[in-house]
């Protein structure tokens, strides 16, 4: 190119745009000193053609000539080129895209950000070569590309790389999002963006986890847990994305947390276990933290899964070491000696069990209670507090609470707190002094509870969280019945008299007719004071003394109580004062037993609280059927990790259901088809009914004298040894005392014809069935108790445990139907159905407990150890279960139809105590020779 | 009151019954011993361990031989009460005698049963069904209106002393369908039926006989009602009286009220942690902790 000749340009131009030619005349002359020749011409005729390429884009030539000696002046000659160049480029795609670049390019100069100018046209480029047709994009990208600093352009346009991958949409909202959140901390949230996209989420509509100044703020906690959550899939999932855990640890909200979480970073999968568990964590326990991850990262470096099962509180050890470092009691460990404990306190016949809800509470003759304390430091802090809880709960019975008269009615709480303006308020008020009296009385009858309660009393009402609209005197009263202390001349009038009244119900011996008066007299000076509606009544209930239920059917237990007791009640009815408000002198105490039933009216009022109430535990209906017979019950097992080598606790969830398929038919028709084998089994099993009367030799005394035994005796004599005075022999009653328990297995894989001639097309699972129905008669002649019980399921979460007859139930048309309907269903999870067959075993009490299993393989289930094609988690955990078994006195025998089964049964099973059927035809006969072997010894 | 005399040597005391053993009667079987003994009649005690049939059989042998009921020709017996803690190994001879080897010569000793028969003592045979049934068999004729012991060894048959009174007892709770008493012997014996002391009773015990204050000696017994209410645990009998006398003697010595119990009752009661878990938390419940 010549030398250019700026008039001729300018005339061109000017035939365009005036504005242009002007601006290009005096930019002209300020770069002619600064540009060589050849560059002017370049420049010129650049200028030029952002003029010619359109109808418009002489815009692209204004901006052009705006920065040209600004740019000239920061970047050099080049650069003013190739601004220029690129500019010209983009123009091709749209006159707007060049625009917001050189814009933007304006933007850095001015900011001084000279540096990020060629990372931006790099990135964006790289898009125009993905997207070339993408011009709106483009024009965006520019437009806030140069509004970011070096190190947050570097994050974004990073992630603008990775997205392009993904498509044009993708980047495109993620160009939006940027523009709406212009002050967004870049380095966070474009990791965050990459994460939502891998995770096939989109966190557009949760801004604040966007911007990433969710763990700042207050409120977000839950949401934060929610997010941490994802991270940690992720991270498990992704494990190659470094950048994950320092996400997720930005997360934690606790300094401290964090250290210790800290603790374990030189091992991600750690960090990663210990992270997950972090919600569960006392906060404020760091020191104990601190030893307890310590022992999981010492664990885990003899054997890692056990470290990180450890440390997510999976394995048994985990969670013990846990509690035990933080003195934190569980009822279950417990609850035996509790149990005993509730004996000795009471002859009510009391069940303790684990509150879902974590609250304290009775009913139906259960007390309920949380299942783990942490409330204090030390286990024998906690387990005292429990024990206080169970305490209060049986004060109630012990000290008369129901023994409460009104009026003869039925329903006496009821009727008394309706004869009050606000029933509400008589209730609540009620249920703070009858607890109250409860405490008190506790303290008069046992000095050592005193000790405890005078303890944790002050300490439970430190703990309560006060509504706003909770009345003063009303906090009051509750402040006194947990002994708090006051100075006479600090209070009210009504405060005075409200402590006088109250003091009634500390005097040893005061009865359930005492809080009654007491009540009356609080609810007239609160109510005089404050109005009849006005007052709240959504007072904080106290933990140790939980929620005292007086509709409770176990009212009409009478118990523990001596005659003097009911006799003083008596008097303390008679001595009631004058009528105050409702028709207190009408009070009646009696000895009556309280026929209070289904009470109507007391669940009326107390309607809203019922609601509330959480089903029995472990207890789950299921929907639209509503008669116990269909009720699933859930149980929770342990399973044995063999790679940890240690229990994964409460790992399982199993359902005992009873049978839902029913075929009426297939027992009458079995035993038709089997007739003849069904009379070898029975022929099979008479040879073990009991001889009524067994010879017992060695004996000192009897009816007989053994031959033998006196010979030698008598030689002995003789000879000067010291004879055996054990010669006689006697006839003894023997007794059979045997449960058995026939365990099938539902497998999927127990649909499989059996490829045998003599099989006749059966399915394994027929077999099974046709084997079990022949035992079933043989046994019922027999007289032996016995349970049919099948299982199947699928993963951990849902072990199935069909029940088609139980020890209980006879063996009539039902069962038979059930039996009939035993169809195959999914996979073979034998440990936790080994471990609940074992369990209805123990409750029977017989003497001999026999568990007879029926399988067509090994156990096998999806989520059976990390490794899924690895059978021996399965082989393992079942041996386990069988080994726990025999610990509870049960026998077990595992039949298999499977050929290759001798290759496991050897590592599952005891010696003797398995057999692989050869030929399946004689699966039934086998079986009651099995029996035989088992039940007699 | 006579039976709050305090007793002081326990040992020894079958012998000399110098001094009158504590007794409190708890309803009316000290009437019904006095008028066994004056008809002749042969008495079993039914009861659980250490609840006092021990100590009433030798309050009533010192009340028939030494105290108000004892007459001149009784008070002149030497050792009244004649005591045999009966064992699986104990035969016959034991009861009735046997030639012992003396240098060249064989001399005859009288088992107590014989003595006491010889004498007009009282002879107590405690845990009866522990014994050998032959020598079950043996009492059988003395039981009845013949009141004779056959000596088969000596040849020669023992008539009793008219003062002589045979006296068994036996334990209920946790005697083996094996071990049950026969009914041939059961029936030629009136029984009296003892059980553990009602609270009060048995805080009187437990303050006379430890020395122990009234109040400790009041929630020990309360304690004791609580412990056998644990009866389905596999401690039949529950706590015996003897225990929380016990007890009550460790307080006495300035052991913690906590720690006496735990070594008195729980650990006495039971090796099943969770029980004596269980057993010193009703312990806690009566006795503040120091
Ligand atoms: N009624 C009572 N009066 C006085 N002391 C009693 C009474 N009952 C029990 N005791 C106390 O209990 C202790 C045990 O009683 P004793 O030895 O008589 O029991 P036992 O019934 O013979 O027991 P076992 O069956 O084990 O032999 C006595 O030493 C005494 O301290
Ligand atoms: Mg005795």
């Amino acid at each position: 190119m010549n030398n250019p000749n700026p008039e001729e340009i300018y005339k061109k131009l000017f035939k365009r745009n005036h504005q242009a030619a002007e601006s290009y005349l005096l930019v002209f002359k300020k770069l002619s000193g600064q540009l060589s020749k050849i560059e002017l011409g370049l420049w010129s005729s650049i200028t030029q053609d952002f003029v010619e390429k359109g109808w418009h884009s002489w815009r692209c030539a204004l901006d052009y000539l705006d920065l040209s000696s600004f740019c000239q002046n920061k970047l050099g000659n080049e650069a003013l080129i190739h601004t220029g160049e690129f500019a010209l480029n983009l123009l091709e795609l749209s006159q707007q895209s060049a625009q917001s670049y050189l814009k933007g390019v304006h933007i850095a100069l001015e900011k001084d950000r000279l540096d990020t100018i060629l990372i931006i046209e790099s990135c964006g480029q790289s898009l125009k070569q993905s997207y070339p047709q993408a011009s709106n994009l483009l024009t965006d990208f520019y437009e806030i590309a140069f509004q970011f600093e070096m190190d947050a352009l570097n994050c974004w346009c990073e992630t603008i790389g990775s997205l392009a991958a993904s498509g044009r949409q993708a980047v495109y909202d993620y160009v939006q999002l940027s523009q709406k959140y212009p002050e967004v901390n870049w380095e966070y949230a474009s990791k965050l963006y990459l994460l939502s996209k891998l995770l096939g989420r989109s966190y557009i509509e949760m801004p604040e986890l966007f911007t990433g100044k969710l763990h700042l703020e207050p409120g977000s906690e839950h949401r934060g847990k929610q997010f941490r959550k994802l991270l940690l899939q992720t991270a498990r999932t992704h494990p190659d994305i470094d950048w994950l855990q320092v996400l997720i640890l930005k997360s934690l909200k606790s300094e401290k947390i964090h250290q210790i979480v800290l603790l374990s970073e030189d091992d991600p999968h750690l960090l990663l276990a210990l992270i997950e568990v972090v919600d569960c964590l006392p906060q404020d326990r760091t020191d104990a933290l601190r030893t307890w991850v310590e022992e999981g990262r010492k664990l885990s470096l003899q054997n890692h899964a056990a470290g990180i099962a450890f440390l997510k509180l999976e394995s048994n050890q985990g969670q013990r070491r846990l509690d035990r470092i933080l003195g934190r009691v569980r009822l279950s460990d417990h609850q035996r000696s509790l149990k005993i404990y509730l004996e000795g306190m009471s002859d009510a016949p009391l069940r303790l069990s684990e509150s879902q809800s974590g609250l304290v509470y009775n009913e139906e003759n259960t007390i309920y209670l949380p299942t783990l304390i942490g409330l204090y430091n030390t286990i024998e802090e906690n387990f005292k507090y429990l024990k206080l809880a169970i305490t209060h709960q049986l004060a109630s019975y012990e000290f008369g609470t129901f023994r409460f008269r009104y009026l003869d009615s039925p329903f006496p709480f009821t009727h008394f707190f309706h004869s009050f303006n606000n029933p509400d308020l008589a209730s609540t008020l009620f249920r703070l002094l009858e607890s109250a009296r409860l405490d008190w009385r506790l303290e008069h009858e046992y000095k050592g509870l005193k000790q405890l309660l005078r303890k944790v009393k002050p300490e439970a009402f430190q703990s309560l969280e006060f509504d706003q609209d909770v009345h003063e005197l009303l906090r009051f009263v509750l402040w006194l019945t947990l002994d708090g202390s006051h100075k006479g001349d600090e209070l009210s009038e009504i405060q005075k008299e409200i402590l006088e009244s109250i003091s009634i119900l500390r005097i040893e011996g005061a009865s359930v007719a005492d809080t009654a008066i007491v009540l009356t007299k609080c609810y007239t000076l609160l109510t005089d004071d404050l109005g009849d509606q006005s007052i709240c009544t959504k007072i904080p209930s106290v933990h140790y003394r939980g929620r005292l239920d007086l509709s409770s059917s176990f009212s009409v237990l009478q118990f523990g109580l001596s005659s003097e007791e009911a006799a003083k009640d008596q008097q303390d009815a008679e001595q009631l004062g004058p009528p105050a408000e409702g028709d207190i002198s009408e009070l009646v105490q009696g000895d009556a037993p309280d026929a209070e039933g289904i009470e109507l009216l007391e669940s009326m009022t107390e309607a809203n609280e019922t609601s509330k109430k959480e089903l029995g535990p472990e207890t789950v209906e299921m929907e639209g059927r509503a008669s116990s017979e269909q009720q699933e019950h859930s149980y929770l097992y342990d399973e044995w990790d063999y790679q940890i080598n240690d229990y994964r606790t409460a790992w399982c969830t199993l359902y005992e259901m009873r049978a839902k398929d029913e075929n009426r038919e297939y027992v009458s028709k079995t035993l038709l088809e089997l007739d003849h084998v069904s009379r070898q089994v029975k022929k099979q099993l008479n040879k073990i009914r009991p001889e009524l009367h067994q010879k017992i030799k060695g004996l000192v005394d009897g009816e007989e004298l053994d031959l033998d035994r006196a010979i030698s005796a008598v030689i002995d004599r003789k000879s000067g040894f010291c004879p055996s005075e054990a010669i006689y022999v006697q006839k003894q009653k023997q007794l059979r005392d045997v449960a058995a328990l026939f365990l099938l297995d539902m497998s999927a894989s127990t649909d499989d014809v059996i490829d045998d001639q003599d099989s006749g097309g059966n399915k394994i699972i027929d077999l099974e069935k046709k084997a079990v129905i022949l035992m079933a008669e043989g046994l019922e002649k027999l007289g032996d108790r016995y349970a049919i019980c099948g299982f199947s399921g699928y993963g951990r979460d849902r072990i199935e445990y069909t029940v088609c007859k139980s020890f209980d139930d006879s063996y009539d048309n039902t069962a038979k139907a059930r039996i009939g309907g035993i169809k195959p269903c999914r996979s073979t999870r034998m440990g936790p159905a080994i471990r609940h067959a074992s369990r209805m075993l123990q409750e029977t009490d017989a003497k001999v407990k026999a568990l007879i299993i029926l399988s067509d393989g090994y156990p096998q289930d999806f989520d059976y150890g990390s490794d899924r094609s690895s059978k021996i988690y399965g082989i393992r955990d079942t041996a386990k279960a069988l080994v726990e078994a025999s610990g509870f006195g049960v026998i077990s025998f595992c039949l298999t139809v499977d050929p290759s089964g001798h290759d496991y049964l050897k590592e599952m099973c005891p010696a003797k105590k398995y057999m692989v059927m050869q030929d399946i035809s004689q699966l039934p006969t086998e079986l009651s020779k099995i029996y035989q072997s088992l039940t007699t010894s | 009151m006579l039976h709050f005399l305090k007793k002081d040597k326990l040992s020894g005391l079958e012998n000399s019954l110098s001094e009158i053993p504590y007794y409190l009667p708890l309803a009316d079987e000290v009437e019904i011993f006095l008028s066994a003994y004056k008809q002749k009649l042969p008495v079993l005690l039914k009861g659980p361990t250490g609840c006092g049939k021990t100590r009433f059989v030798e309050y009533m042998t010192h009340l028939l031989y030494r105290g108000d009921h004892a007459d001149q020709n009784r008070k002149g017996i030497d050792n009244p009460l004649q005591t045999v803690a009966c064992h699986e190994d104990l035969s016959a001879t034991d009861l009735v005698g046997r030639f012992l080897l003396h240098g060249d010569e064989t001399v005859w000793q009288d088992g107590p049963l014989s003595k006491s028969v010889k004498d007009g003592a009282i002879c107590y045979l405690d845990e009866i069904v522990e014994a050998r049934k032959d020598s079950t068999v043996l009492i059988h004729s003395l039981t009845d209106h013949r009141r004779i012991l056959p000596v088969e060894k000596l040849g020669i048959t023992l008539k009793a002393n008219d003062d002589f009174l045979l006296v068994i007892s036996y334990n209920p709770g946790y005697q083996s369908v094996l071990k049950d008493l026969k009914p041939s012997t059961r029936q030629r014996f009136i029984a009296i039926d003892f059980d553990y002391p009602n609270e009060e009773n048995e805080a009187a015990i437990i303050e006379v006989e430890s020395r122990v204050g009234q109040d400790i000696a009041i929630d020990l017994a309360r304690l004791g009602a609580r412990v056998r209410r644990l009866k389905n645990h596999g401690f039949d009998d529950g706590v015996s009286t003897r225990l929380l006398v016990y007890a009550g003697k460790l307080i006495k010595d300035g052991l913690s009220c906590h720690r006496a119990c735990e070594i008195a009752v729980s650990q006495s009661v039971s090796d099943d942690k969770e029980i004596q878990t269980a057993i010193n938390e009703l312990t806690a419940v009566f006795f503040p902790s120091e």
